[in-house]
C-alpha cells in the first residue's frame, strides 16, 4: 500500500482511504481526500516538507506526516 | 422590518469583501465572550428593512476544530449570550472549489434555517474555465445560488432582495438526495463523523457531475504559472526571501519620514504647552509626562499602519499561505509552524502588530507560544540603545583580516541572540508545558486574486484604532506614573540654585522615587557590572524602552538628550565614557558593561504597550505576567554572563 507521502512530484493517483481515527484523518476526509477522489502532489517545500497537493480544483498544503495517513492507489 | 444574517464561509471565499460591500464598516468589532475570536457585526438598510449582518470566522466545516469554527457553530445554532441566532444563512462559495465548498453548505442545510449560496470569485473560476450551471445547483441544493463579483458589486442588490425574500420562507428543508447518502452511512464500521464526511463528497460528487463544467481549452492560468515559480524549491525561496527582505526594510525606510512628522507634531505639542502653561509642576507632567509618554507611543504608528498595510495586502492576494508553506519546516523543528512566521518576522519593527498579527493562528497552542516568544525578536526600539553603545564602547576595529567592523557583528549578534533564544524558549515550551498532539498542518494556498482595496483598509484601520485606543490608554496612565516617580520628591537644592540647569535636573532625578529606586536596586544589578545610574534608567525604561537614552542623559547630568541629535549623543558618549564608579576612579562602562546592558535590552519585556496586547489578544492577565517575568530572569541572566565572561576573558 501506498500512501501519499512516498508519491513522486508530479504524479497523480487515487485516494483509497485515510488510516486513523482521529481529528486529524477527519480534518482530511472534510477537506476532500475521500476515497475515489483524484490527487496530484504538485510540489513541496525546500526542506522536502510539507507537500502542495492538488484535488478538486484547489491546491492543499499538508505535512508529511499528514500526507502518510492518505493511502492511494498504486 | 429586522433580519439577522450571519455570512458564513470558507476562509479566503472574499466574506469579507462581500461584508463591506453589504454593510461598509462594522458597527461593531469585539471578542466573543471567553474566547479571543473576534466577533465582526454590521448593519445596513435595503428596501425599509434593517438587515443585521454577523460576519462569522471562516470555517471548512461544522465539526469545529479551531475556536473560530465553534463560533460559527454557537452562533449559528444560536448558543452564544448576546447574539440571536440569526434568520438567515448566507453561504459564501468560492466558484473556483465549488466541490470543497459545497462540504459546508451541506451542512448548513441541515440547521433548518434558510440558506442562500453567495457564489464569489465567479471572474476568476471563468477564466479557469469553469462553468457552474447555477440553476441546475440550485435546484439540486432546494435554495437560491446568486452570483456576485464583489469588487464591482455585481449582484449585491439581488443578494439583498433575496435576503429578505428568505424571511418569508418557512425555513430549510434537507435535500432529499443529501438524506439518503447520510442514511447509508448507518452501516458503517467508521466513526460516524468520517462516515458522513464520506457521504457528504458522495453526494456532492453526484452534483458537480451534472453542475460543473470546464471549457474546451482549460489552459494554465497566470496563478498556475505564478504558482509554479513561487513554490519552486529554489526560485520559491529566493522570490520569498526577497519579498520578506523589502517588506522589513520598507517598515523602517517609508515609516521613518512619517515618524518624523510625528515626532516633529509631539514637539510642537510640546512647545505650545511650554508657553501656555506656567512653569512648575502642571507644566512638568502635561510636557514631560503626558506628551512625553504618549508621543512615545504614537511614533510608532506610522509603522504599524505600514506593517498592516503590506500583511492585509499579502493575505488578501494569497501570498501569505505561501509563505507559512515555505517556512513551515524550519519552524516545526522548533516547535512552531509556518504560521507564525509572519507574525515573527513583523515583530522585528514592533512587537504590537507582530502580536496582533497571530491571530491568523488557528491552533490555540501554537498561537500562544508565537504571542510568548515574539517580544524576543529585537523590535525597532532597540535600536538606538544598540547603536549608542556599540559605537560608544566597541572598539571599531576589524574583524580578522576582513573588511567587517567589530561595532556590525556586535550588533547582528544582539538581533541574533534574540532569535537563538526565542527558539530555544519555544523549543522548550512546546516540550514541557505546551505539549500536546501534534495539530495537523492543513493549509488551503488560495488562487491568486487581487486584493480588495476596502478590505485591506479596513484591515489597516481596525489595527490603528485598535493600537491607539488600548496601548495609549495604559501607556498614558504608566507615563504619568513614572514621571510622578521620577518627580517626586521635590528636590532639596541648595540656596541660590538654578533648577533649570542640567546638574540641578541630575540632582533632582536622584532624589526623587526613580532615583532611590535605582540605588535600592543596586545590589541586584552590581553583579551584572552596572551602577545605581544604569539600574535606574533600566527601571525607567520598563514602561517603555526607548525612554533610556533620555533618561540616562538626565542621570549623567546632560538634561534630556535627543538620541538623534549629533550633538546630544556625542555628549552623553562622552560622559559615559568618563563615568566613574561613586566615590572612586574606576570606570563604570566597560566593554563587558555595554555588553551587558545590550543583552539585557535584547531580552528583557522593557514595553507595557507590548503586555497590553498580550493581554488583550489572550484575553487574560495571566500570560503579560508570565511574559514579563521570564524575560526579565533571562535577561538578567544573559547580561550576569555576558558580564562576568567578558570581564574574566579581559575585554
Amino acid at each position: 500500500m501506498h500512501s501519499l507521502a512516498s508519491i513522486d512530484i508530479g504524479s497523480t493517483t487515487q485516494v483509497v482511504d485515510i488510516s486513523g481515527e482521529d481529528s486529524t484523518s477527519l480534518r482530511l476526509l472534510e477537506m476532500g481526500l475521500t476515497p475515489g477522489v483524484e490527487v496530484t502532489v504538485v510540489s513541496a517545500a525546500p526542506l522536502g516538507d510539507p507537500v502542495e497537493l492538488e484535488l478538486r480544483g484547489y491546491r492543499l498544503s499538508i505535512r508529511r506526516n499528514e500526507a502518510a495517513r492518505v493511502v492511494v492507489a498504486n | 422590518m429586522k433580519l439577522t444574517v450571519a455570512l458564513l464561509g470558507n476562509p479566503n471565499t472574499g466574506k469579507s469583501t462581500l461584508f463591506s460591500a453589504l454593510a461598509g464598516i462594522p458597527t461593531r468589532i469585539a471578542n466573543y465572550p471567553g474566547v479571543t475570536v473576534e466577533e465582526k457585526l454590521g448593519q445596513f438598510r435595503h428596501r425599509a428593512h434593517t438587515i443585521k449582518l454577523i460576519d462569522l470566522p471562516g470555517a471548512y466545516s461544522l465539526n469545529a476544530k479551531s475556536p473560530d469554527e465553534q463560533v460559527a457553530v454557537d452562533v449559528l445554532h444560536g448558543n452564544l449570550p448576546g447574539i440571536e441566532q440569526p434568520d438567515c444563512i448566507v453561504v459564501v462559495v468560492d466558484a473556483t472549489n465549488l466541490s470543497r465548498n459545497l462540504y459546508l453548505v451541506s451542512q448548513a442545510l441541515a440547521i433548518g434555517k434558510p440558506v442562500l449560496v453567495a457564489l464569489t470569485l465567479c471572474d476568476v473560476a471563468e477564466s479557469k474555465g469553469i462553468h457552474i450551471n447555477r440553476e441546475k445547483l440550485s435546484e439540486f441544493l432546494g435554495c437560491p445560488v446568486l452570483r456576485l463579483v464583489a469588487p464591482r458589486q455585481e449582484g449585491i442588490e439581488h443578494l439583498a432582495d433575496a435576503l429578505i425574500e428568505s424571511s418569508n420562507r418557512s425555513g430549510q428543508t434537507h435535500p432529499e438526495s443529501l438524506k439518503s447518502h447520510l442514511a447509508k452511512t448507518v452501516n458503517s464500521d467508521r466513526p460516524v463523523a468520517s462516515a458522513e464526511a464520506i457521504a457528504r463528497y458522495g453526494w456532492i460528487d453526484e452534483i458537480t457531475k451534472d453542475v460543473l463544467s470546464y471549457s474546451a481549452q482549460r489552459s494554465r492560468s497566470l496563478g498556475d504559472h505564478i504558482d509554479s515559480v513561487l513554490t519552486h524549491r529554489l526560485l520559491g525561496t529566493v522570490v520569498f526571501a526577497l519579498t520578506m527582505l523589502s517588506i522589513f526594510s520598507s517598515i523602517f525606510w517609508l515609516a521613518s519620514p512619517l515618524m518624523d512628522l510625528v515626532s516633529e507634531g509631539v514637539e510642537f505639542a510640546a512647545g505650545l504647552a511650554e508657553s501656555a502653561i506656567p512653569d512648575g509642576i502642571l507644566q512638568s507632567l502635561v510636557v514631560d509626562g503626558v506628551i512625553a509618554g504618549v508621543g512615545g507611543v504614537v511614533i510608532f504608528l506610522p509603522q504599524i499602519a505600514i506593517l498592516f498595510l503590506f500583511v492585509a495586502v499579502l493575505e488578501g492576494c494569497g501570498y501569505l499561505a505561501r509563505a507559512a508553506f515555505l517556512m513551515d519546516r524550519l519552524l516545526v523543528g522548533v516547535g512552531l509552524s509556518g504560521k507564525s512566521f509572519i507574525p515573527l518576522l513583523s515583530s522585528f519593527a514592533c512587537a504590537i502588530p507582530g502580536i496582533m498579527a497571530a491571530r491568523t493562528i488557528e491552533n490555540r497552542r501554537d498561537r500562544l507560544l508565537t504571542i510568548l516568544v515574539a517580544p524576543l525578536m529585537s523590535c525597532s526600539a532597540r535600536l538606538p540603545v544598540y547603536l549608542l553603545l556599540c559605537s560608544a564602547f566597541v572598539p571599531n576595529v576589524a574583524v580578522g583580516n576582513s573588511w567587517i567592523r567589530l561595532p556590525a557583528v556586535v550588533l547582528a549578534s544582539m538581533y541574533l541572540i534574540g532569535v537563538l533564544v526565542a527558539a530555544i524558549v519555544a523549543f522548550i515550551l512546546s516540550r514541557t508545558i505546551f505539549r500536546g498532539p501534534p495539530q495537523p498542518f492543513v493549509l488551503e494556498l488560495p488562487s491568486w486574486r487581487w486584493p480588495q482595496f476596502a478590505v485591506v483598509a479596513e484591515r489597516v484601520r481596525e489595527a490603528a484604532v485598535s493600537f491607539l485606543k488600548n496601548a495609549g490608554t495604559l501607556i498614558l496612565a504608566v507615563s504619568i506614573v513614572v514621571w510622578a516617580l521620577g518627580s517626586f520628591p521635590r528636590p532639596v537644592l541648595e540656596a541660590g540654585a538654578n533648577p533649570e540647569t542640567a546638574e540641578e535636573q541630575g540632582e533632582a532625578l536622584r532624589q526623587s522615587f526613580l532615583g532611590q529606586a535605582g540605588r535600592l536596586i543596586e545590589p541586584v544589578v552590581k553583579p551584572l557590572g552596572w551602577d545605581w545610574r544604569i539600574g535606574c534608567a533600566a527601571v525607567a525604561s520598563f514602561p517603555a524602552r526607548e525612554v533610556v537614552l533620555g533618561v540616562l542623559g538626565v542621570i549623567y547630568n546632560l538634561g534630556d538628550v535627543d538620541p538623534g541629535e549629533e550633538e546630544g549623543a556625542g555628549m552623553l558618549i562622552r560622559q559615559l565614557r568618563a563615568a566613574t564608579w561613586d566615590g572612586t576612579d574606576r570606570k563604570v562602562f566597560t566593554l563587558p558593561v555595554a555588553l551587558s546592558i545590550m543583552v539585557f535590552f535584547a531580552l528583557c519585556a522593557q514595553c507595557a504597550s507590548t503586555l497590553v496586547i498580550i493581554g488583550k489578544e489572550t484575553a487574560s492577565w495571566f500570560w503579560p505576567l508570565v511574559s514579563f517575568t521570564y524575560m526579565t530572569a533571562l535577561a538578567w541572566i544573559g547580561a550576569f554572563f555576558v558580564f562576568q565572561i567578558g570581564t574574566a576573558l579581559g575585554w
